[in-house]
């Protein structure tokens, strides 16, 4: 187990795909990936692949949740064939209603829920392939949905992940050693999701949260581009 | 997540303002100040393993135990740590029965995180034999009432109870070394599990007013905060483990004084827990001296009484503390010859073959006193034990064995944390080697 | 589930009264298909089908394991479909199993032949490594992400796709075990075997709304349908399956004369799922 992180940044201070510590995967978003929904968007880094769909604002189904907040709900799930070997899981395990439960929270903090009295927001991430950062993906598919379905938001949260190894930081490390994920609001300068596990000192702490603020902040100027092409698009399809 | 709203209690909006306001000025409406905790009481039950906590009206209780499971496929080296939370409908109205909610998978997942992934047990200790047989650990939190922030009561009282847990002790038997003995506790002393650290858990409120936070919020406190933090660090300033599941942003340099924080924290925390530990053990150790005469004293006979419930040795034991190691030995020796009608005349014997089904139900001294009795006794219990188990193989050649073994606990009073490995040296170990495999069936039982 | 007004619902049916649907298209025209294959680089073999608004994955994995005592020279399918509830928020939870437990034995009916596995549209003795002891486990997953209708139709594409695109590693096993031994496999990451996907049938959906039928039904046609039947043709044009799916009940010659409909459509179903996928493929490779 060691010797395998060891050989993870090699002498060059190369990672094991190749790509420089300070390196992120490939990113690439599309919006619109699933037609019938309010917003939706596909996210990909890398290898990993998720569609993140928004129903609503729509009414409250349960008439028992009415408040003046909007209500927001969130389901994460994986798609059988998402992991190497093929999953027999049902819905619902503990991993996937802690993910949930992160997502809505961290989505929570960016809607202008008392905007929207007495109506709910649904959103829906699937996994379609998991290599790691499946939650950041699904964080940052469903700002893009939420923003597709024209629900306000203060800033566009995105998320990112940094990893530690042979006293490097290392963003969006997929493999061994810790692991901390950071949502963040750009604009705000506010960090709302912070998860890390394994043992970190906490100087060290600081400089890989100060990595992963700013993986958050490439993929927020990313999203940005993305939201704005999609709006240009709009626009020329409408013909003004 | 369907009850989230539903069943919760909300807030008055006077309330709500009024801790708000109170906060500004730096006070808590139960008087304390933002980052002090609430009165935290550890108590250690006299049975190993099992610890309650207060957090001001927060309780919490914890149990331990541990199973002998194959190991998974990945990782044939290394037992299992698994955390099992319970959440009481009567602890809070909004805790149903039926699914766990999604609260209580999230803290059963911080306290997790923060035990496994930083790898605070020792894993790797808890391999029989490896890719066969490995010790799985299993930690069962109940929370008995809700009075906010569980999730530190509950990682106090997981370590609490981590600590003070021990496990049978195994050994390897067999002409190829596959067959696993487990001793029970009377024989060798259990094993504590080797802890390298304690990741302490410490959940911070923050409020939409700025840089405003709270240690260790109670209930209401939570209805107002809109973000929470849970940072687990240990003694020496490593992070564990942090959750801030969204919920109010804060910004870096907030979230770093908070860590620094926490760790001032997690030392006066790590301080009470291993003061409650030291306390637990040193009561353990005393049993333990107390436990010596008693077998000496009635010989043969009372020892079986004692098998798996030493506290049970406390209650009408004479004193003989001044016992020192060689009489100890001499009165072992003495009893190996002599144990025949002292043994099945003594009248506790009658009492713990009351004890069915749990481990004391058995006695192996007064049946070995009787090779003929206790051949028709094995003949009898034979088929109860599933055939698959190599353990059952040497049943045969039991009886032949002199009934060597009293639990010789030599070192009974530098116990703690330790204290088990270093007596292993001093029991009888050849000499009872055939008795274990009986024994195993019991003591496995209990875990189970 | 779809909310009309009266005025929509006779506009869809009348419509249809008058060969011209609400998008444009006749009676007996599909949506235009989209496939993508090789979406899923983990899995053997993977397609995307988008028909209109509908959009279904279909990934395959194959894994060796033992074939049943019973039949120990043919290897094992199966078909495990999963509504996914970005598709409609009614699938939360548990909400899409039922809609998933129906479309995965409607297509296992179509596609996997009787239960001595003959007829079926993979040759499940090809599956077999070993007799009796090794064989490939073939599983079938598919993912629901975005429904408009026809769901099945498109899962039967899909899989018929991805099935074209699954490549199996070939298998050196180790000469020289013996009988009651389980032999050792070298399975190779470089050569990989392709699938005889001829025999695969297409599945034709016919839904009958008034006095008429159509194909490719979006949700708000299927909500004013009587019944659907879903017919799988081959390419022999024989008829592998036929599933009615809820509704009132038919007159057999209606039955009859949808057979004989679902034939006639099944042949330029095939041909331009046929070049879909070649240029698919092809665009894959590149």
């Amino acid at each position: 187990m060691i010797d395998l992180r060891m050989e993870y940044v090699s002498p060059e201070g190369l990672r094991l795909d190749g790509r420089r510590p300070m390196e992120m995967r490939q990113i690439r978003a599309e919006i619109g990936a699933v037609s019938k929904a309010d917003g939706s968007a596909m996210f990909e880094m890398g290898n990993t692949k998720v569609i993140a769909a928004v129903y609503g604002p729509r009414e409250v189904q349960n008439r028992s949740q009415i408040t003046n907040h909007a209500l927001v709900r969130c389901e994460y799930s994986m798609a059988n064939f998402s992991t190497g070997d093929r999953m027999r899981k049902s819905k619902g395990d503990r991993r996937s209603t802690e993910i949930s439960l992160v997502i809505r929270q961290t989505m929570e903090a960016s809607i202008l829920t008392h905007l929207l009295p007495r109506s709910q927001i649904d959103i829906y991430v699937q996994v379609l392939q998991a290599d790691g950062g499946t939650r950041s993906a699904c964080i940052n598919a469903a700002t893009l949905a939420l923003a597709d379905a024209g629900i306000p938001m203060r800033d566009l949260v995105t998320s990112c992940s940094a990893g530690y190894l042979n006293s490097t930081s290392l963003l969006e490390d997929s493999a061994g050693g810790p692991d901390v994920t950071l949502g963040i609001l750009p604009k705000l300068d506010k960090v709302t999701l912070l998860q890390m596990d394994s043992k970190l000192p906490i100087d060290i702490l600081e400089n890989v949260m100060q990595l992963a603020i700013e993986g958050c902040k490439a993929i927020a100027n990313y999203i940005r581009e993305i939201l704005l092409e999609n709006t240009k698009q709009l626009e020329y399809r409408r013909g003004v | 997540m369907e009850q989230r709203l539903a069943n919760s209690w909300r807030m008055p909006l006077n309330d709500n303002k009024f801790i708000e306001a109170a906060l500004l000025s730096d006070l808590r409406v139960d008087g304390r100040r933002p980052s002090d905790h609430r009165k935290l009481t550890i108590k250690l039950a006299k049975q190993d393993g099992s610890a309650e906590v207060h957090l001001g009206q927060t309780h919490v209780v914890t149990f331990v135990s541990a199973q002998l499971v194959r190991p998974y496929k990945d990782r044939p080296n290394e037992g299992s740590l698994s955390i099992f939370t319970e959440f009481s409908p009567m602890a809070d109205p909004s805790f149903e029965p039926g699914r766990p909610a999604e609260s209580a998978v999230e803290l059963g997942r911080v306290v997790d995180r923060g035990l496994r992934e930083s790898r605070a047990i020792d894993t790797e200790s808890l391999c029989v034999l490896s890719g066969k047989l490995v010790w799985a650990i299993r930690v069962d939190i109940h929370i008995i009432d809700n009075a906010g922030n569980l999730v530190d009561a509950a990682n106090i009282a997981a370590l609490a109870a981590l600590l003070t847990f021990r496990r049978p002790e195994c050994s390897l038997a067999g002409e190829d070394g596959q067959e696993v003995v487990v001793h029970p506790p009377e024989e060798r002393d259990p094993i504590p599990l080797i802890i390298h650290h304690l990741p302490i858990a410490i959940t911070f409120g923050f409020f939409s007013i700025e840089n405003l936070l709270v240690i260790d919020p109670t209930n209401e406190e939570e209805c107002v905060m809109t973000g929470r933090m849970t940072a687990t660090l240990n003694s020496n300033g490593d992070v564990c483990a942090i959750q801030k599941a969204g919920g109010e942003g804060v910004s870096q340099r907030f979230i770093m004084h908070c860590l620094k924080l926490a760790h001032s924290k997690a030392i006066d925390i790590t301080t009470k827990i291993k003061d409650a530990v030291e306390v637990h053990n040193n009561e353990r150790a005393l049993r333990k001296i107390k436990r010596h005469p008693s077998s000496v004293a009635m010989d043969v006979g009372g020892a079986p009484a004692g098998i798996g419930e030493k506290q049970n040795q406390l209650v009408g034991v004479e004193d003989g503390t001044g016992l020192d190691k060689l009489k100890l030995k001499e009165e072992e020796n003495f009893m190996e010859c002599e144990a025949t009608p002292s043994g099945q005349e003594h009248s506790k014997d009658g009492n713990s073959k009351n004890f069915t089904g749990g481990p004391s139900s058995w006695d192996p001294y007064s049946e070995s006193v009787d090779p003929d009795l206790l051949k028709a006794s094995l003949a009898s219990r034979g088929p109860s034990v599933p055939p698959s188990k190599p353990k059952d193989s040497r049943h045969e050649t039991k009886p032949k064995e002199p009934p060597q073994e009293i639990n010789t606990d030599l070192s009974p009073i530098d116990k703690p944390l330790t204290g088990g490995q270093s007596n292993e040296g001093k029991t009888l170990k050849d000499a009872v080697k055939p008795k274990h495999k009986r024994r195993k069936k019991v003591s496995s039982n209990n875990e189970n | 589930m779809v909310g009309l007004s009266l005025g929509e619902k006779h506009f869809i049916q009348g419509g249809i009264a008058h060969d011209l649907r609400c998008d444009g298209r006749k009676r007996l025209t599909y949506r235009p298909i989209l496939v993508e294959t090789g979406v899923i680089p983990q899995a053997n073999g993977s397609a995307r089908v988008r028909m209109g608004a509908t959009d279904v994955i279909a990934s395959i994995k194959a894994e060796l394991g033992k074939p049943s005592l019973l039949q120990p020279d043919k290897g094992k399918v199966s078909i495990y479909i999963d509504c996914s509830s970005t598709a409609e928020p009614a699938f939360e939870g548990r909400g899409g199993d039922e809609l998933a437990a129906e479309l995965s034995n409607a297509l296992q009916d179509c596609l996997l032949g009787g239960k001595s596995g003959a007829g079926a549209g993979v040759d499940l003795s090809s599956l077999i490594v070993v007799e009796g002891k090794i064989c490939w486990d073939l599983y079938i997953d598919g993912l629901v992400v975005s429904s408009d209708g026809n769901l099945l139709d498109a899962l039967g594409a899909a899989i018929k796709a991805a099935l074209c695109n699954t490549g199996i590693p070939r298998v050196q096993v180790a000469a020289g075990a013996s009988n009651d031994e389980q032999p050792e496999v070298d399975v190779s990451d470089e050569e990989f075997l392709q699938f005889d996907t001829s025999g695969v049938p297409v599945i034709v959906t016919l839904t009958k709304i008034g006095r008429h039928y159509i194909v490719d039904a979006t949700s708000e046609e299927e909500s004013q349908m009587n019944s659907a039947v879903s017919i799988s043709v081959n390419r022999q044009g024989h008829i592998c399956g036929i599933t009615k799916r809820g509704g009132v009940g038919l007159d057999p010659s209606i039955i009859l004369d949808m057979i004989s409909v679902a034939k006639h459509v099944s042949e330029q179903l095939m041909n331009k799922l046929d070049s879909e996928i070649a240029s698919a493929e092809a665009e894959d490779e590149s």
